[in-house]
């Protein structure tokens, strides 16, 4: 499909998206328009030979146009111009004559459909164009009308385009006669224009659509339409009646016509109604400007108060009210039909999808109606509960499910209806079963996300159902993880925090066995869309082993338990699965979620939390699934995290003494990796001191300082092994740092740390070192090391720059000349300095 | 590398700064739900090419065919060439749109576990099982890179993907029906599939098409019997 055979011979020019110079160039573009002259036309030789072309190719095709008989020529030439137009996203400039005759050729009473069409897409994409002419005030032909109006609203509403369409289309439509042309090609108009520019039409014209759209939605005919010949499109020959309408199960219609009536051919008003319902709820929130509730009390004051539009509502007296209020009620009626007839078992496929699109606008119409107009809620409520009620045992309808909830919840305080049974339905059940649809978790999780103040009493449920919501994510990563980043937060609190870090990091593990659930289940015949290709019949046996069922239960648990198990063995079992795509895209999520998860819970936490998410930091780093690359970014967000608890609540590294110095003394420290270790061991030398709690003992830096001495022993003796992995220089350096730290503070250490730095230092020096580090590791190693070694010698010094008090960072410290602190870091740089230029090596 | 690393969005080039920076201050999503534009209908229609994972050097992600349905109100610009610059700026939110279909689509097939050569055309006549093909939405937040939030449905149908870009509220279900009725028209009465199908020299067609089906992005409740008689009255106007 190359441009050249596109476009034929004569406009070899640019590709249909004529990206190559890219959105980079587009930016440059966009951001100053003096670039625009010298670099859109770049290069400008060819920029000039197209624009000759395209002088032709209008030329030609104003020839064209210009003839008496517009004929197939004509419309492949149109074909042609288009495609030359729509191809670039810089402007092509057309001669004027062209772009002139292109709008009269529109506005020809005799131009055929094909021609017009071309004419309303070339023009459309052009826009916004400042030299368009047209005008849609003498059109009469609504086809035309409407394909003008195409034209005209893709301006961007510089000149009241959208306005002007409105009251033109508006005009039409009153006037119209019986016989006249047919009104099918404006309701769209209409409907984009109050989507536009809400308040183009003033009430009284309001209030004549308001009618029309009663009598349209309401009363259109109940006999079928008429076999017509294949005539025009809009064309409504009349003759015979055909008979009545049909219900989508073949039934004889019981009441009257609406969206979900069927029969071999329909009338215009039947058309009409269609069109109606489409734009309904639409029209309702943008006709009435003030929408909802309290902003409408003032209306029916004026109407003897509400009392009586609810009883003469009930008492379908409903002609003598209002055209506003009139269709309201008709639109209540049109949805209330609506859920009955979708009731009904539909004899073809697209009848039965269309029933569950019926079902959720029907809802959501409802859901407006009763925003309006408080009156309605009790009818409302009554048909919608019963509603519910059906939809529970039908898996099928699950997604109207989302809109009812989304109205108890809009409206379940108000009726004193409790929204929680539909909620509790909603979010135990749905997710479970059905989170491999991608559309739906889609809608799920907006759903959520959109109605967080709506959820009030029913927070809870929303917050304790998150292993059912991960579900979701779990399956369906890319699209779902920036809604999730915007939704976590408030889905996280201190009950649950803990667990969700589990679950976070546990991710991947349940995308994988979300998939042995699927291939497992026996109604795995609706085949949603997993990995065919994946054979792994040791994880299925494994799924269904009932040693294993405890804990893949826990995993797929629907609700927030408020345990946490430890799913190490399950890690083993499903290693097999851990490279297939969709746990991989799930694990490249998983680090993203943990950032926003750490940020949102930095808002609440309490001293116990973070000491239970460090433990929980400290546990988990050398306990996740091995998916390849997820450690590896799992241990980078945790090790920095891991260093904000401890700025946050620095007292942490006192109070888990015990539990670091497990960590470090183990083998725990080793497995869970560089990054890791050198954020804890850090954190050991920068916050286990009495400046920050009061509470820490000589004993307790002792038996640190001796577990990472021996640490940092063992790491200079290693040689490099399969087991553990390759240890960087950072570690060994932030290692002796520390050690370095903790005996400026107890200082009977110094004579070992001293010894210990002078070892180091030969250490890096030998042959031997340079097999692990590198050639840059180990002069690392040796300089850090000797700078060390010097601050040692001057103990007090030491003290001063490896455990400042914390007034240091108070701005004093930046700006008195006598304390500055960059003043006393100057001088112990240089006497670190001159100390070494003294010392041989 | 496998194309599995690509998460969406990550390998493309940052859209628009300019668009970023017209972003509304932050709203609530009662007030968004409620705003002036509650919106419920469709923005833009689009057609582009899919490209299987491997083949991403194979060109770029194109655009054949698309038709934005009224326009967005932009702040007033009054330096030189704003019409210009709002169309390019149109151009490039389609092709913005059409970047993260394709990026998705390929996810989902590589999650799915299909081979790519599931996106080769083939050169049977047969029909495509629309209801097998690839579809998901995703959302687009407000000013990136339209200035309204929006909601785009997408369908995979071997090496052509189709989206829907739709106001945020839009009624889903009913808006990935009409996605696959499109899909299926098109793909029929164009013949998109076959050897030799020119899509991009038929664009009478295709609007043809959106003006009964889709008329000025309004989304229609059209039962099965409207289809069939819309669908017969197309085909008598424009024969194959």
């Amino acid at each position: 499909m190359g441009p050249r055979c596109l476009c034929g011979q004569r406009l070899g020019g640019e590709t249909p998206t004529a990206g190559r110079r890219g959105v980079a160039r587009s930016c440059q573009l966009l951001q100053g328009q003096e670039r625009k002259a010298t670099e859109a036309r770049q290069p400008v030789g060819i920029g000039e030979i197209q624009d000759e072309e395209l002088k032709k190719f209008c030329f030609r095709v104003s020839k064209l146009l210009q003839k008496e008989d517009l004929g197939p020529d004509a419309a492949d030439t149109l074909r042609r111009l288009f495609l030359i137009v729509s191809a670039t996203k810089y402007n092509r400039k057309l001669e004027k004559t062209c772009v002139d005759l292109l709008q009269t050729t529109l506005c020809l009473p005799t131009c055929p459909e094909q021609l017009q069409l071309l004419c309303a897409a070339i023009l459309r994409e052009m826009s916004p164009c400042d030299s368009l002419s047209l005008c849609c005030d003498h059109i009469q032909n609504t086809r035309q009308l409407s394909l003008v109006a195409s034209v005209l609203l893709a301006q961007g509403d510089k000149k009241q385009e959208v306005r002007n369409v409105g009251l033109r289309v508006f005009k039409v439509l009153e006037s119209r006669q019986p016989e006249g042309p047919s009104l099918r090609p404006l309701l769209p108009v209409l409907s984009k224009v109050t989507s536009l520019a809400p308040g183009t039409l003033h009430q009284d014209q309001t209030n004549v659509l308001n009618k029309r759209l009663v009598d349209w939605l309401r009363y259109a005919s109940v006999q079928q339409g008429l076999v017509h010949s294949s005539g025009g499109f809009f064309s409504t020959p009349r003759a015979r009646q055909p008979g009545p309408v049909t219900e989508v199960d073949g039934a004889m219609a019981t009441d009257f016509f609406t969206v979900l009536s069927t029969g071999q051919h329909f009338t215009e008003d039947q058309w009409l109604n269609v069109q109606a319902f489409s734009m309904l709820r639409a029209w309702l929130l943008h006709s009435s400007p003030e929408g909802t509730g309290p902003a409408d009390t003032d209306d029916r004051s004026e109407l003897e108060g509400s009392t009586l539009s609810v009883l003469s509502a009930a008492t379908s007296t409903s002609r003598l009210l209002p055209p506003q209020e009139r269709l309201r009620d008709k639109a209540f009626e049109y949805c209330q039909r609506l859920i009955e007839q979708s009731n009904r078992r539909a004899l073809r496929k697209g009848d039965a999808d269309l029933q569950k699109a019926c079902l959720v606008e029907a809802v959501l119409v409802l859901d407006v109606l009763c925003r309006q107009d408080p009156s309605f809620l009790y009818r409302t409520l009554s048909c919608l509960k019963g509603l519910h009620a059906r939809l529970c045992g039908d898996p099928t309808s699950v997604r109207a499910l989302l809109p009812l909830a989304q109205f108890f919840l809009n409206h379940g305080e108000a009726v004193a209806v409790d929204s929680e049974a539909v909620c509790q339905h909603l979010f135990t059940r749905t997710p479970s079963e059905l989170f491999h649809s991608p559309t739906l978790a889609f809608e799920f999780i907006q759903f959520c996300r959109d109605n967080l103040p709506q959820f009030g009493r029913n927070l809870s449920v929303l917050k304790l159902s998150f292993p059912n919501l991960f579900k979701f994510l779990a399956w369906n990563s890319p699209p779902l993880t920036s809604e999730f980043v915007a939704f976590l937060p408030s889905l996280v609190d201190a009950s649950t925090a803990v667990e969700m870090l589990h679950a976070l990091l546990d991710l991947p593990c349940l995308t994988a066995a979300l998939d042995l659930q699927l291939r497992s289940s026996p109604a795995a015949s609706e085949r949603p869309l997993w990995d065919t290709s994946l054979r792994t019949p040791s994880c299925l046996e494994a799924f269904r082993d009932p040693q294993f069922q405890g804990l893949f239960q826990y995993l797929l648990r629907a609700k927030a338990s408020g345990t946490t198990e430890r799913l190490a063995p399950l890690h083993q079992l499903l290693q097999p699965m851990a490279s297939c795509a969709r746990v991989v895209q799930c694990a490249e999520a998983v680090p993203t979620l943990l950032r926003v998860f750490f940020s949102a819970v930095s808002q609440f936490t309490d001293k116990a939390l973070t000491n239970q998410l460090a433990l929980l930091l400290l546990e988990r780093s050398d306990s996740l699934y091995q998916v390849p690359g997820y450690e590896a970014s799992v241990h980078r967000v945790l090790s920095s995290e891991f260093l904000a608890l401890c700025a946050r609540h620095p007292s942490l590294v006192v109070e888990l003494a015990k539990e670091l110095l497990e960590f470090l003394g183990g083998t725990g420290g080793l497995r869970s990796g560089a990054r890791m270790l050198s954020s804890v061991v850090w954190a050991v030398g920068e916050y286990l001191s009495v400046c920050w709690d009061r509470r820490c003992t000589v004993e307790q830096i002792n038996k640190l300082f001796e577990a990472l001495e021996a640490l940092l022993f063992e790491l200079a003796q290693s040689r490099p092994s399969a087991t553990l992995p390759k240890c960087p220089p950072q570690v060994v350096t932030t290692l002796m740092t520390t050690l370095t730290k903790l005996a400026s503070r107890s200082q009977d250490l110094i004579p070992r740390v001293s010894l210990f730095l002078s070892k180091m230092r030969t250490l890096a020096l030998s042959p031997a070192a340079s097999s692990v580090h590198c050639e840059e590791g180990v002069g690392a190693v040796r300089r850090r090391a000797t700078e060390l070694l010097h601050l040692l010698k001057m103990p007090s010094v030491a003290q001063f720059v490896f455990t400042p008090s914390v007034d240091v960072s108070e701005p004093r410290y930046h700006r008195d000349t006598n304390t500055a602190l960059p003043l006393a870091l100057c001088m112990v740089s240089r006497l670190v300095e001159k100390e070494a230029g003294l010392l041989p090596g | 590398m496998t194309g599995v690393r690509r998460r969406a969005g990550a390998a493309q080039p940052p859209l628009l700064p300019c668009c970023r920076a017209k972003r509304p201050v932050s709203r609530s999503p009662r007030a968004q739900k409620e705003g002036t534009h509650p919106g419920a209908m469709v923005h833009a229609f689009l057609i582009h090419t899919l490209r299987a994972p491997q083949a991403e050097d194979m060109g770029l992600c194109r655009v054949l065919y698309s038709c934005v349905f009224g326009a967005e109100n932009l702040p007033d610009d009054s330096r030189p060439h704003g019409a210009e610059r709002d169309r390019l700026l149109r151009k490039e939110q389609i092709l913005a749109v059409a970047r993260q279909v394709e990026s998705m689509c390929q996810l989902q097939q590589q999650a799915s576990g299909r081979p790519p050569t599931d996106l080769q055309p083939q050169s049977s006549d047969e029909p495509v099982p629309l209801h097998e093909a690839p579809q998901g939405a995703f959302r687009l937040a407000a000013g990136d890179p339209f200035q309204e939030p929006r909601t785009v449905v997408w369908l995979g149908v071997l090496s052509l993907g189709f989206a829907l870009v739709l106001d945020a509220h839009e009624n889903l279900l009913l808006a990935e029906g009409t996605l696959r009725l499109l899909a299926r028209l098109l793909l029929d009465h164009l013949r998109l599939l076959a050897p030799g199908a020119n899509l991009l020299l038929r664009a009478d067609r295709i609007e043809a098409i959106l003006v009964r089906f889709l008329p000025h992005g309004q989304l229609l409740f059209l039962n099965d019997q409207f289809v069939q008689g819309l669908e017969k009255e197309f085909s008598a106007a424009w024969p194959r």
